[in-house]
């Protein structure tokens, strides 16, 4: 089934709105005065009428319906509301921050995945050697480790003893327009978040080569006479373009995950910890904004991989995709 | 070969053929006997720590704490003076405790969910899995995070609980899909006119369809509830550090790393590496195996 | 038309479409009239596609008719409050036996397990010892000895997996059965054995029988009445004997004459019977031709045919 571009906006738009409303209702669920949230130790001291005064100021009294039209029409506007802990905009403290997590995410992203094809086709080109298997059994053994233990063993080894690179922050206090001292810290986060992920997405690239290999056009090819080599590039690795692109689209959360959760060890200053340290401070608003932008981020990929992946294949079915998404949320 | 000259090989390359060596098949050839062997030791000792434990795992001997491997402490001490070996056994047992609990609470929630999404009609189904998705687009990390936020406490029942209330999606979709499969099938809709009910059909007639197909992710999941505990207690946002399990033994990591203390990272973290890839080896033999026909190239 | 003490099923104008997308929908059944009696075997035949199996889903609540009624022994089943009503009555009453024996199994239970689930559900017997004989005792009319009690339906013939349906079925002492299609996936020599079996425990249990099937021999050996549909039509409708001696339509002339005959000299001389394919389309009236014979007839030629 074809899906028009217009259809894909709708559920695009269908999906974030649903993602504000589930957002939104958690985020009223919270435990305790929702005005400790925005006013915090301040809430306890006021007076019943005061109280009264700043829940009507913020809308608090009103039905959870209308709070949730206003809070839209506040988001739309780009107004987020009010930090507890950084007592500011939230999108300001965000503003930041996002372009750290864009860079140690978006590079992580698309280096993880241009290893991850170059190992697959090594991997498929020399099945079963040697190669192959020391990949294969690396990858098996590098998935389980936990990003965050593999971030501490990086850290105790090229930070604490080697002291070779540094092990927290962005950037070297004070150096913080410095490329060289943001490169040096970028190092170890982008060598977990890449080591972390790659193998396996190099073993599901090499299985479905594999299963392209076995194909009966492949025969044809080479009793045409193509070298291996051809064969490889210009049948086998296009024609699992598209499943590439929605394995991409797909494992987009697990990568981003990844992300925050080696920012959160090496308090490198991005969403990811910024999400953890709210959460920790119970800045709801806070955590409700940076659950939608990932969200909403993560949706917007989604869709416009398998968008992509049906432009280049229109045989790429539902099915297909459901099985790369079994496949991929592991 | 000798025998037959008829089919004898002639051409270019005959001299290539392969005659297969029969290796022999003894009952162990492809499973994870070691894996297996290794998880049952380590459960085990986790079940039974009471017995293998040198130390009591929550004293905390002021007077011998950060110490490095010795003859009295096999793996050390944290810095709080605690024995890192008894806290391995001791830790293990909630940290696997909290992996199966959180997987049964997932696994139930995914099949139930599945299967009504799947019986039910176009409309409901259709918006039921983009609910999955949607939750299936936050990164699990960051609604676990969230969840155990607005909840608040902190103890071994409420992380198994955010945990598992947050990794059934996956598992859920397989089931619906397979459930779409089966439930045209006539023998389910034999099974409705006898008047069998929705906890009837999906007990005796789907559960067992897509048990096989389910096994490998719930075997999974069991891993990946590990890791989230380990990750949340190490951030210190899942269990206090006086709740030992393998993730709050790590988070006193910071101050290991300012001391050097290379065995308060590494010796817990290798014990969880090893149940984790003993748990992986085990699911994936669970999975079949795909790539058996001969290669064409 | 009969008396009403007799009649079990009655079917009132039945209508159903399947929805095509959106605006489109196919009319598989197309007012449908018919009534069974409490203790005759009635068949529906008809080319596949002509609606039959669908009627017989109606029946079973499978599917919800789109008009029409149909009335279970006094029972309006297309109403879900009265449906709910009796429904511990109408679960036990109605069974239903599929086409595809394979399908209609669940491969993963034993033999045992399958002839039992109805009985469970319905909590007929308290004690499993009673069950276990019960099953016994089915398994033993449909002619399957007891060393098939534990087996699984991947490890039976067609026919014998039939014959679990059967005994499924009729475990439940029903006073309506359902038989759709129920000897069209076996070989010929099974069919007779699977049409005795029907036979012999129709008489044991009395009950009525809703026979579905496209082999027409068969169904003449078999039914006290027949209906022929065409294209979600009920172009005719009678005793088998008047049906099969005085065909009336068209159709079902030329259905009737696509019966091959045992005789090599009389087979050679068989020619089929055509009939206007696009008459059939437009709706007609049934009218009584003979006692208890009815036809549909077009409007417009009433008098024409009789």
């Amino acid at each position: 089934m074809k899906i028009s571009y217009r259809r894909r906006i709708l559920i695009f738009l269908l999906s974030v709105f649903c993602l504000s409303v589930l957002v939104f209702a958690m985020s009223r669920l919270a435990p305790g005065d929702p005005l400790v949230s925005y006013y915090g130790d301040r809430a306890e001291r006021m007076s019943p009428e005061e109280k009264d005064r700043a829940m009507e100021r913020l809308g608090l009294n009103e039905s959870m319906v209308v709070q949730y039209v206003k809070w839209v029409k506040n988001a739309v506007s780009g107004d987020f509301g009010m930090s507890f802990k950084y007592k500011q905009d939230v999108m300001k403290v965000i503003e930041g921050r996002l372009v750290n997590t864009l860079i140690l995410g978006g590079v992580g992203f698309i280096l993880t995945f241009l290893l991850a094809l170059l190992l697959g086709i090594l991997c498929a080109f020399h099945e079963n050697s040697w190669l192959d298997r020391i990949i294969c059994k690396v990858g098996t053994i590098t998935s389980c480790i936990p990003e965050f233990w593999l971030s501490l063993v990086l850290i105790l080894i090229f930070s604490v003893n080697l002291r070779l690179l540094p092990g927290s922050g962005a950037y070297a206090l004070g150096q913080s327009s410095s490329i060289s001292s943001r490169l040096t810290h970028l190092i170890l986060p982008m060598v977990v978040v890449v080591m972390s992920h790659l193998w396996y997405y190099a073993y599901m690239i090499r299985n479905k080569l594999l299963e392209e290999i076995r194909q009966d056009y492949v025969l044809l090819a080479k009793a045409k006479g193509m070298s291996r080599r051809r064969i490889m590039y210009q049948h086998c690795v296009r024609n699992i373009m598209p499943a590439f692109i929605s394995i991409m689209a797909i494992s987009l959360p697990h990568i981003v995950e990844g992300t925050y959760i080696v920012e959160m060890v090496f308090s490198y200053p991005g969403i990811g910890t910024l999400s953890f340290e709210s959460a920790k401070y119970h800045d709801y608003n806070m955590l409700m904004v940076l659950c939608l932008i990932t969200g909403i981020v993560v949706i917007f990929g989604n869709i416009t991989g398998q968008a992509i992946s049906e432009a280049i294949d229109p045989r790429m079915k539902e099915p297909e995709i459901m099985e790369v998404a079994a496949d991929g949320s592991r | 070969m000798e025998a037959d000259k008829t089919f004898q090989l002639v051409g270019a390359g005959y001299k290539d053929t392969v005659v297969p060596v029969e290796r022999k098949q003894h009952w162990w050839t492809g499973r994870p006997i070691c894996s297996m062997v290794i998880l049952g030791i380590i459960i085990l000792a986790c079940v039974g720590c009471r017995f293998f434990m040198t130390h009591d795992p929550t004293y905390m001997d002021l007077a011998s704490y950060n110490l490095a491997p010795n003859g009295e402490f096999w793996f050390g001490t944290d810095t709080m003076g605690r024995d890192i070996f008894s806290m391995i056994l001791y830790g293990g047992r909630i940290s696997l405790f909290i992996g199966i609990l959180a997987t049964v609470l997932s696994t139930f929630i995914a099949v139930v969910y599945g299967s009504i999404s799947g019986i039910a009609p176009g409309w409901l189904d259709e918006g039921m899995m983009r609910f999955t998705e949607i939750l299936l687009s936050i990164p699990s990390i960051l609604i676990i995070i969230f969840v155990q936020a607005l909840i608040g406490k902190d103890n071994i029942l409420v992380i198994a609980f955010v945990i598992g209330i947050t990794s059934w999606m996956s598992i859920s979709k397989i089931v619906r899909t397979e459930v779409r499969q089966i439930r045209e099938s006539e023998y389910v809709i034999a099974s409705r006119c006898m008047g069998g009910g929705f906890w009837h059909i999906l007990r005796v007639h789907l559960l067992p369809n897509f048990v096989s197909s389910i096994m490998f992710m719930v075997v999974m999941n069991v891993r990946g509830a590990i890791v989230a505990e380990s990750t949340l207690s190490f951030l210190g946002i899942g269990l206090p550090i006086e709740v030992i399990s393998w993730g709050s033994m790590l988070s006193l990591a910071e101050k290991a790393l300012m001391t050097n203390s290379w065995w308060m990272i590494l010796i817990p973290g290798l014990f969880l590496v090893i149940t984790l890839m003993c748990i992986t080896n085990i699911g994936n033999y669970i999975r079949k195996n795909v790539n058996q026909r001969q290669s064409n190239m | 038309m009969m008396e009403n003490k007799d009649i079990l099923v009655d079917v009132q104008g039945l209508t159903h479409q399947f929805p095509m997308g959106k605006k489109k929908s196919i009319k598989a059944v197309h007012h449908v009239s018919f009534q069974i009696r409490r203790d005759e075997i009635f068949s529906l035949v008809g080319e596949s596609g002509s609606g039959k199996s669908t009627v017989a889903r109606c029946l079973m609540n499978i599917y919800e008719p789109t008009e029409g009624t149909i009335r279970y022994d006094g029972i309006n089943l297309c109403d879900k409050k009265e449906r709910e009503q009796h429904k511990t009555r109408l679960q036990r009453e109605r069974q239903i036996i599929f086409q595809d024996s394979a399908s209609a199994l669940n491969q993963r239970m034993k033999t045992k397990d399958i002839v039992a689930e109805p009985l469970r559900i319905q909590h007929i017997f308290s004690e499993k010892e009673e069950l276990d004989q019960y099953v016994r005792q089915q398994l033993e009319m449909v002619g399957l000895e007891e060393n098939y009690l534990n087996r699984r339906p991947s490890e039976l013939s067609g026919g014998q997996r039939q014959r679990i349906a059967i005994a499924r079925a009729f475990g439940m002492k029903p006073r309506l059965l359902v038989a759709d299609e129920p000897i069209a996936s076996l070989d010929v020599s099974i069919q007779a054995q699977v049409i005795k079996l029907f036979q012999h425990l129709q008489e044991e249990h009395d009950c009525a029988i809703l026979f579905i099937a496209h082999d027409l021999s068969m169904v003449r050996y078999l039914s006290d009445r027949v209906g022929v549909m065409c294209k979600g039509h009920l172009v005719e409708m009678g005793e088998t004997e008047k049906i099969f001696q005085n065909p009336l339509h068209s159709y079902t002339k030329s259905l009737l004459s696509a019966i091959p005959v045992p005789d090599p000299a009389l087979e050679k001389k068989r020619s089929s019977v055509t009939y206007d394919a696009a008459s059939i389309w437009n709706t007609g009236i049934m009218v009584e031709a003979e006692e208890g014979h009815w036809v549909m007839q077009e409007e417009a030629d009433h008098e024409n045919l009789i």
